[in-house]
C-alpha cells in the first residue's frame, strides 16, 4: 500500500511542529548558558543542535506510547492528527513571538485533544489519563525543579564562598557547558519522540505500517534532524526572557538550574510522564534565582508565563478544534486549512521582523537586580 | 481515574538526590581545584594544593559517574 497524500501532508505538517518545537526550546538549555557568557550564543546553539538529533537516537520508548491512552486512538485518522498539529504549530508560533516560554509539549496535546473532540466527540479523550499524566506532572514538575535549582543553588554559593572568585567562575562556566549539553540531549529524548510518535501513529492509521509497530529509521532521523535545525536556529526571543528578563543568573545558578533540569527531565521520561521540558526548565532559572536573592527575582514575569502555561492547552485545543472542523468537510476544507496556517505563520515571521532578537543582540538588554545591589562592569555586586 | 502517586514520589526523590549530590559534588571539585594555584590576591585557599587536586578530580569523577549511569539506566 502507498502512501497517500494526506499522509504526506501530516508527515510534513508533523516535522514543522518538530522544528518549531525546536527553535521554541532552545532556550531551555542554552538561555543561562549564553546569559552568563558560558557559551557565545552561536556555538551554544550548535551544541545544542547537534546533542538533540543525538538525543532522538537515544530512545523510543516515548515514541512508542505517544498516544498513551490519551485519545482513543481507534477514532483517529490523518485528518484529525493534521488539524492537531495546525493547532499546536500556530500557538508556538505565536507565543513565540511574544517571547513566552510556553511548552511545546502542551501545544501538540491540545491541538490533537480538540481535534479529536470536534471529529470524533468528547468521549474519544481520556480525561483521566489527561489529569493524571499530563496536567498533574505539570503543576508538580516546574515546583520540583525549582526547589532543586534553589537547594543546589545555595549550595553552589556556600561551599564556593571562600574560595578564590575567578577560579569558581572559571570552574561552574566548564560545568554549565555540561549541564547544558545534557539539557538539550534530555530534550532532544523527550520531544524529538513525541513527534516520531505521531508521524508512526499516522502511519499505523493509514496502514503503512503494521499496528505496534515502532518509528522506522528513516522517521527517526527526520524528526531527530527537523528539531535539531530548529534548535540551531534558534528562537532568540524566549532565550533573552529566560536568560535575562527573569533575573541576573551567574555560572553556579545556570549550572545548579540546568543540573536540576536535566534530572527531573530523564527521571520522569524514565517513568513515562509526558512532562514539559520548558516548564522544567523555567521552574529550575526561577529557583536558581530565588537561591541567590530572592528580591532578584523578577516574580511579574513568573505570572505572565503561568498564564501563558493555563492557556497553552485550551487555546491550541480551540484551533485544533478550529481546523478539524474544517478540514472534516473534505479535500477543499484540508486545502484551506493548510493555506490559511501558512498565512498566518508567514504573519507571524513577518511581525516578528519589526523587532527582531539575533544572536547579536540577544543580551542586549538590562537583567533585574534587587534593590539592595547595584550593577557592575562584570554584573552585579551588594550594594 | 488512578494517580500514580508513587511514580510521582518517586521521580520527586531521584531527581533531587541526583541533582543536588551532583550539584553539591562538583562545588566540591571546583573548591578543591581553586586550591592548586592560589593567585596572590586571592583569599587564602582551604586545602593545599594537593589535597586540593585530589579532592577536585575525585568529587568530579563521582559527579561524572553518577551522570553516565543516569544515561545508562535511560538508554539500557
Amino acid at each position: 500500500m502507498g502512501i497517500s497524500l494526506i499522509v504526506i501532508v501530516v508527515i510534513v505538517t508533523a516535522l514543522a511542529f518538530d522544528f518549531t518545537n525546536g527553535f521554541h526550546d532552545t532556550a531551555n538549555a542554552m538561555a543561562t548558558s549564553i546569559a552568563t557568557g558560558a557559551l557565545k550564543p552561536t556555538v551554544a546553539v550548535l551544541i545544542s543542535g547537534v546533542l538533540n538529533i543525538v538525543g532522538a537516537f537515544l530512545s523510543v520508548e516515548v515514541a512508542k506510547t505517544i498516544s498513551s491512552g490519551l485519545v482513543d486512538e481507534t477514532k483517529i485518522n490523518p485528518y484529525i492528527i493534521f488539524a492537531g498539529l495546525v493547532g499546536a504549530i500556530l500557538w508556538n508560533l505565536l507565543t513565540w513571538l511574544l517571547g513566552l516560554p510556553s511548552s511545546s509539549s502542551h501545544a501538540l496535546f491540545g491541538g490533537l485533544i480538540g481535534a479529536v473532540v470536534v471529529a470524533a466527540g468528547a468521549s474519544a479523550v481520556h480525561f483521566g489519563t489527561l489529569i493524571s499524566k499530563i496536567i498533574l506532572p505539570a503543576v508538580i514538575s516546574p515546583l520540583l525543579a525549582g526547589v532543586i535549582a534553589l537547594v543546589g543553588t545555595v549550595i553552589a554559593y556556600r561551599s564556593t564562598a571562600r574560595s578564590d572568585d575567578q577560579s569558581v567562575k572559571k570552574g561552574f562556566k566548564a560545568g554549565q557547558i555540561a549541564s547544558a549539553s545534557m539539557v538539550s540531549l534530555a530534550h532532544g529524548t523527550s520531544d524529538a519522540q513525541k513527534t516520531m510518535g505521531v508521524i508512526t501513529l499516522t502511519l499505523i492509521a493509514s496502514g503503512v505500517l503494521a499496528p505496534n509497530a515502532g518509528p522506522p529509521v528513516w522517521v527517526i532521523l527526520a524528526a531527530g534532524l527537523a528539531i535539531g535545525l530548529g534548535t540551531y536556529l534558534g528562537g532568540w526571543r524566549i532565550i533573552r526572557t529566560l536568560g535575562k528578563r527573569v533575573s541576573e543568573i551567574q555560572t553556579p545558578q545556570g549550572f545548579a538550574a540546568e543540573t536540576a533540569t536535566t534530572a527531573v527531565i530523564l527521571a520522569s521520561s524514565h517513568l513515562g510522564f509526558a512532562l514539559s521540558t520548558t516548564q522544567v526548565a523555567t521552574g529550575s532559572i526561577f529557583g536558581a534565582g530565588a537561591g541567590r536573592r530572592l528580591a532578584g527575582v523578577k516574580w511579574g514575569v513568573a505570572g505572565q508565563m503561568a498564564v501563558a502555561w493555563i492557556v497553552t492547552l485550551p487555546a491550541a485545543a480551540i484551533v485544533g478544534a478550529v481546523a478539524a472542523f474544517a478540514a472534516s468537510q473534505g479535500l477543499v476544507g484540508t486545502i484551506l486549512v493548510a493555506l490559511v496556517a501558512i498565512g498566518v505563520a508567514v504573519g507571524i515571521y513577518a511581525a516578528s521582523r519589526s523587532t527582531p532578537v539575533t544572536a547579536d543582540n540577544v543580551n542586549d538588554v538590562p537583567s533585574p537586580v534587587a534593590p539592595d545591589e547595584v550593577r557592575t562592569e562584570s554584573g552585579v555586586a551588594q550594594a | 481515574m488512578t494517580i500514580a502517586w508513587g511514580s510521582l514520589g518517586l521521580v520527586a526523590l531521584v531527581s533531587f538526590a541526583a541533582a543536588v549530590v551532583v550539584t553539591a559534588l562538583v562545588s566540591f571539585g571546583i573548591v578543591g581545584l581553586a586550591a592548586r594555584a592560589p593567585r596572590p590576591d586571592g583569599p587564602e585557599p582551604a586545602l593545599s594544593p594537593s589535597t586540593g587536586t585530589a579532592v577536585g578530580v575525585v568529587c568530579l569523577v563521582v559527579a561524572a559517574a553518577i551522570v553516565l549511569y543516569g544515561l545508562y539506566i535511560i538508554v539500557a
